[in-house]
C-alpha cells in the first residue's frame, strides 16, 4: 500500500512511568490515503486523541508508544529522533485542535504565528516573501480582509476565524497529512458547517489526507470517506463511511449513531396552560460607564425578549454564541439585572427587585451550568455541596443529610456519592450532581444553560433522559439553553430561536423543524451535521 | 492609556502626603534629640535649648510639619542638621553608587534567574530542577552580610581577584568601576535570583501545560523557540510583578550591602542620618524612595500592556 499517506499498525501506547505498564491504547491499526478523510470516532477516553498525538510525536510526558508502527509516507515514526520529528511536523504532517482560543498563543498576532513556521522551516525565505505567503494562506482559508486580520491577536477574532487561522497554520508548508482533533466541537453549527466545507474543499484541491477525530456521528456523516470506531483504547470497527453508518456491525457503533441527537422529534404533548413565568420586553445592555468616559456603550446583548413558560414545559432557547441566549438565561435567573423589561414569577415582578427581597424568590429558579467540572467546588464533599444552599436557608444537619440522600436518588445515584469529592466522578455523574444540587431548593423552574454541551453524545443522551424524567415526575418547568438545534429538537416542547440579541422565531418544536418561517432558522437547521443522513435513516 | 498614565501619576501626590506624615511623626516620636547630639556631650541645657531654637525644633509639631511641607512644595528638601548642606545636594552626591548597584543587581538577577527558571520548569523533576530549586532556597536563607563577607573572603582576600570594598565612579574608568561593583552586586543578587527563579519556574510550569505550547510543538518549532518565545512570553506577567516588588525591596537591601562594602551610597547616607537624628536628610531620602516606588509600580503596570495585548488601560 504505497499510496497510503499514513499507516498505523498494531500501535500500543502505555504509561511508561507506571511499573505496571498500563496500556492506554493497544492494537490500533488504520490508514489514511491521498485525498481521503478518515474519521476516528469514539467517546472521551477511547484513545482517539492519544492515537493522533502519537503520530505527531507530541504525547504528554509519561506516555510513549511501546509496540507497533506508524509510517508517514513510508517513513517509520516510532523511534525517529526528536530532530527528525521536528522536521516532519509542518512540512509533512500538521495538526489542528479542538479549542482554537487556547490553541493559539494569546500574546502573538495570528499572522506572526503563521509566519514563524516559515522562519524556522524555511530559513532562506525573505521577510516580504513570508508576508506574501501568510496573506495568501489567509485568503486560502477564506478569511475576510486578510491583510488586516493577520495583524490581530487571537482574542480579537471570532471562534470560526481562529479555527481558520489554525487551519492556515497547519497548511502553511503543504503537508501531506492533516490531523484534525475535534476541530469543530467548540464551534457554532453554522461555523462548524463552514469549517467542514473548508476542510473538504482543501482535501479536493490539494489532495491531502485527513485524520479527523470526532465523537459526533453527525459530523462523520458529513465528511468521512472511511470510519474507524474506537472504544477503551482499541479499534472496534472500521470501514467505508456509508457502510458503517448504514450497517454498523457492532452494538457500540449502533449506540453511538443512535445517540446523535435529533434522530427523532418528541411527540407533541398536551401541557396545561399554567403559566409559571412570563417574560416581557426584556433588554440588557452591557458596559459600565466610567466616571469620565461618556462613550455610548455597545449594542444591547438582549433586546425586547418576550416569552412564557408553563408548568411541566421544556422550552428550548437556541442560538449561536453571541445571540444573547445566555444573557436571557442569566437575566431570568437574576444572576444579572436586566436593563429594562419585566420578569413575572407568578404575580411578582423580579426584573429589578432588590437583592435582599430577591433571596426568597431565588429558591424557585435554579440554574445548571455548562461545565460540571468547574461548577462544583473541588474541595467540598458531594453531600455538603448538595445541601449548602438549603443550609443557607437554615435547615438542620440531620434533615440536610436526609435531603441529600433523596436528591441523589432523584438523579439516579446512590448514597456512596455523599462522602466523595467531585474529581472522583465522571463528567456525566458530575452533571447529575449539579442537577441534584439545583433541585435542593425544590424549584419550580430549572434553567439549564448549555447543560449537556460539554458531555459525550451517549452521556448527553442520559442527562437529557434524566431531565425529561424530572419534568414528568416533579412537574418541573425547564428552560433549556443550547447552541445545538439537534439536542433542543429532541427534548423541547417549544423552541425560541435567537439571533444577535433578538428572538427571531418561536413555536412548537415540530412546527419549527418542519416549517421554519425565518431564513435564519432554516440556516440553522441546514447547518446541523448529519441532517441528510439522519433524514434518510428516519425514512429507512 | 494617556488618561491612565495621568491618573496614576496623580496618585503620587496622596502617596507622598501619607508617607511624609508617617515619616515625620515616626522620626519625632522616636527617642533621641538632634539638638543634644549636635551640641555635644559637655553642652549645658541652655546651649541645647538655643540649638533647638536655631533648628526650629522648639516649634509645635504641626508648625514644624507645615513649615516642612511648604519647603518641599518649593522643591527644597531643606538642609542637613549635621553638615548644613542642602539635602538635595547630599542625595545627588550619593546617588551614583546606589543607582549603579541597584541597576546592576536587577539586570544581573534577571539575566541569570529567567533562563534558570525556564530550564527548571522545562526539565521538571530532574537534577537541573532540583539544583535550581535547592539553590533558590539557599539564596533565600542567606542574609546579605553573610554572603557578602563570604564572597569577600574568597574572591578578595584569598584569590585577590577583586577589591575588598570601596567605590570608583564611572568617570574614573569603566573597568575599575565594574571591578568594585562585582562583589556587592553578587551579594545583593542572591535573594533576587532566588525569588525570580522560583516565580519563573512556577509560571512556566503552568504555561507549559497550555494548548498553544502543544500547537507550537506541533508546528515543528525548535524547543528553544517554544520555551522562550511562546511559553516565556506568556509567563511574563507574574515575573514582571515580582521584579517590580524586587526593585522596591532593593531600596531597603542596599542599606546592608553598602555598609558591608563601604559604598558611599544612599543606603549608607540613610544609616548615618538616622544615627545622627538628621531629620531633614532621612525625610528627604524616604520621600525620594517612595516617589521612585510609585513610578516603578507604574512602569510595571505599563509593561503588562506591552507584554500582553489583552490588557489595555
Amino acid at each position: 500500500m504505497t499510496d497510503n499517506i499514513l499507516a498505523i499498525e498494531n500501535l500500543a501506547v502505555a504509561v511508561i512511568a507506571s511499573p505496571y505498564g498500563t496500556t492506554v491504547i493497544k492494537d490500533v491499526s488504520l490508514s489514511v490515503g491521498r485525498q481521503e478523510i478518515v474519521c476516528v470516532v469514539g467517546e472521551s477516553g477511547s484513545g482517539k486523541s492519544v492515537t493522533s498525538f502519537s503520530v505527531m510525536g507530541i504525547l504528554s510526558p509519561g506516555l510513549a508508544p511501546v509496540a507497533g508502527s506508524i509510517k508517514l509516507l513510508g517513513e517509520e515514526l516510532i523511534g525517529a529522533s526528536a530532530a527528525r520529528m521536528r522536521e516532519l511536523r509542518g512540512p509533512r504532517m500538521a495538526m489542528i485542535f479542538q479549542e482554537p482560543m487556547t490553541a493559539l498563543n494569546p500574546v502573538m498576532t495570528v499572522g506572526d504565528q503563521i509566519a514563524e513556521i516559515f522562519r524556522y522551516h524555511k530559513p532562506g525565505m525573505s521577510a516580504s516573501d513570508i508576508q506574501d505567503r501568510v496573506r495568501s494562506l489567509a485568503e486560502d482559508v477564506r478569511l475576510p480582509d486578510p491583510v488586516n486580520i493577520i495583524r490581530r491577536y487571537p482574542h480579537q477574532l471570532s471562534g470560526g476565524q481562529r479555527q481558520r487561522i489554525m487551519i492556515a497554520m497547519a497548511l502553511a508548508l503543504e503537508p501531506a497529512l492533516l490531523i484534525a482533533d475535534e476541530p469543530t466541537t467548540a464551534l457554532d453549527v453554522t461555523t462548524q458547517k463552514q469549517i467542514l466545507d473548508l476542510i473538504r474543499d482543501l482535501v479536493a484541491r490539494r489532495g491531502i489526507g485527513v485524520l479527523f477525530i470526532t465523537h459526533d456521528f453527525g459530523v462523520v456523516a458529513e465528511i468521512a470517506d472511511r470510519v474507524v470506531v474506537m472504544r477503551a483504547g482499541s479499534v472496534v470497527e472500521s470501514g467505508p463511511a456509508q457502510q458503517v453508518l448504514a450497517h454498523p456491525q457492532q452494538a457500540y457503533t449502533r449506540s453511538l449513531i443512535d445517540a446523535v441527537p435529533g434522530s427523532k422529534l418528541p411527540e407533541a404533548r398536551k401541557i396545561a396552560d399554567n403559566v409559571l413565568l412570563r417574560v416581557e420586553n426584556l433588554s440588557k445592555t452591557y458596559g459600565s460607564r466610567g466616571l469620565f468616559s461618556s462613550r455610548p456603550t455597545a449594542a444591547p446583548a438582549l433586546q425586547d425578549a418576550s416569552l412564557n413558560l408553563r408548568r411541566g414545559e421544556i422550552l428550548g432557547i437556541v442560538g449561536e454564541s453571541g445571540s444573547g441566549k445566555s444573557t436571557l438565561a442569566r437575566c431570568i435567573s437574576r444572576l444579572q439585572m436586566p436593563s429594562s423589561g419585566d420578569i413575572w414569577l407568578g404575580d411578582t415582578n423580579i426584573a429589578r427587585m432588590h437583592e435582599r427581597k430577591l433571596r426568597r424568590h431565588r429558591k424557585s429558579i435554579q440554574v445548571v451550568f455548562q461545565d460540571p467540572n468547574r461548577s462544583l467546588n473541588p474541595r467540598l464533599r458531594i453531600g455538603d455541596a448538595l445541601v449548602e444552599g438549603a443550609r443557607n436557608f437554615g435547615i438542620g444537619t440531620r434533615e440536610a443529610s436526609d435531603k441529600s440522600r433523596q436528591l441523589l436518588a432523584l438523579v439516579g445515584m446512590d448514597d456512596s456519592a455523599l462522602t466523595r469529592f467531585p474529581h472522583q466522578f465522571s463528567g456525566g455523574q458530575r452533571q447529575r450532581i449539579c442537577i441534584a444540587r439545583a433541585l435542593a431548593s425544590e424549584p419550580d423552574i430549572l434553567v439549564a444553560d448549555e447543560a449537556v454541551s460539554a458531555l459525550d453524545v451517549s452521556v448527553q443522551a442520559q442527562v437529557i433522559e434524566l431531565l425529561e424524567d424530572l419534568r414528568s415526575r416533579l412537574g418541573l418547568a425547564i428552560l433549556f439553553i443550547t447552541h445545538d438545534l439537534r439536542v433542543a429538537g429532541q427534548l423541547c416542547d417549544r423552541l425560541v430561536v435567537m439571533q444577535s440579541g433578538r428572538i427571531v422565531e418561536q413555536g412548537a418544536t415540530g412546527d419549527l423543524f418542519n416549517h421554519p418561517r425565518e431564513p435564519y432558522t432554516r440556516d440553522l437547521l441546514a447547518a446541523a451535521p448529519g441532517r441528510v443522513f439522519l433524514a434518510r435513516a428516519k425514512t429507512a | 492609556m494617556a488618561y491612565f498614565l495621568l491618573r496614576r501619576l496623580m496618585s503620587v501626590i496622596p502617596v507622598l502626603v501619607v508617607v511624609s506624615i508617617i515619616v515625620f511623626l515616626a522620626l519625632r516620636l522616636g527617642p533621641g534629640d538632634p539638638a543634644a547630639i549636635l551640641a555635644g556631650d559637655s553642652a549645658t541645657p541652655d546651649m541645647i535649648a538655643a540649638m533647638r531654637a536655631h533648628l526650629g525644633l522648639d516649634q509645635s509639631l504641626p508648625q514644624q510639619f507645615i513649615h516642612w511641607v511648604i519647603q518641599i512644595a518649593h522643591g527644597d528638601l531643606g538642609r542637613s542638621i549635621t553638615s548644613n548642606q542642602p539635602v538635595t545636594m547630599l542625595v545627588a552626591s550619593r546617588l551614583e553608587p546606589t543607582l549603579a548597584l541597584a541597576s546592576a543587581t536587577i539586570i544581573f538577577s534577571i539575566l541569570i534567574a529567567t533562563p534558570l527558571g525556564v530550564l527548571a520548569a522545562w526539565r521538571r523533576g530532574t537534577w537541573v530542577d532540583n539544583l535550581a530549586s535547592g539553590g533558590a532556597v539557599i539564596g533565600f536563607a542567606l542574609p546579605a552580610f553573610v554572603t557578602g563577607y563570604l564572597l569577600v573572603y574568597v574572591f578578595a582576600l584569598k584569590l585577590q581577584w577583586l577589591p575588598v570594598q570601596g567605590f570608583i565612579p564611572l568617570s574614573e574608568g569603566f573597568w575599575p568601576f565594574i571591578r568594585h561593583l562585582i562583589l556587592p552586586t553578587l551579594t545583593l543578587s542572591t535573594i533576587y535570583i532566588a525569588l525570580i527563579t522560583r516565580v519563573t519556574r512556577a509560571s512556566m510550569l503552568e504555561i507549559l501545560g497550555e494548548d498553544f505550547v502543544r500547537t507550537a510543538r506541533a508546528k515543528g518549532l525548535p524547543e528553544r523557540v517554544v520555551l522562550f518565545r511562546h511559553a516565556l512570553g506568556n509567563s511574563a506577567i507574574p515575573i514582571l510583578s515580582v521584579i517590580g516588588i524586587g526593585i522596591a525591596l532593593l531600596l531597603g537591601g542596599v542599606v546592608v550591602t553598602e555598609s558591608v562594602f563601604s559604598l558611599p551610597g544612599l543606603g549608607r547616607l540613610t544609616v548615618e542620618a538616622v544615627v545622627a537624628r538628621d531629620y531633614p536628610v532621612v525625610q528627604g531620602i524616604i520621600i525620594l524612595f517612595s516617589g521612585v516606588y510609585v513610578l516603578i509600580n507604574l512602569a510595571v503596570d505599563v509593561s503588562y500592556a506591552i507584554f500582553d495585548p489583552r490588557i489595555s488601560y
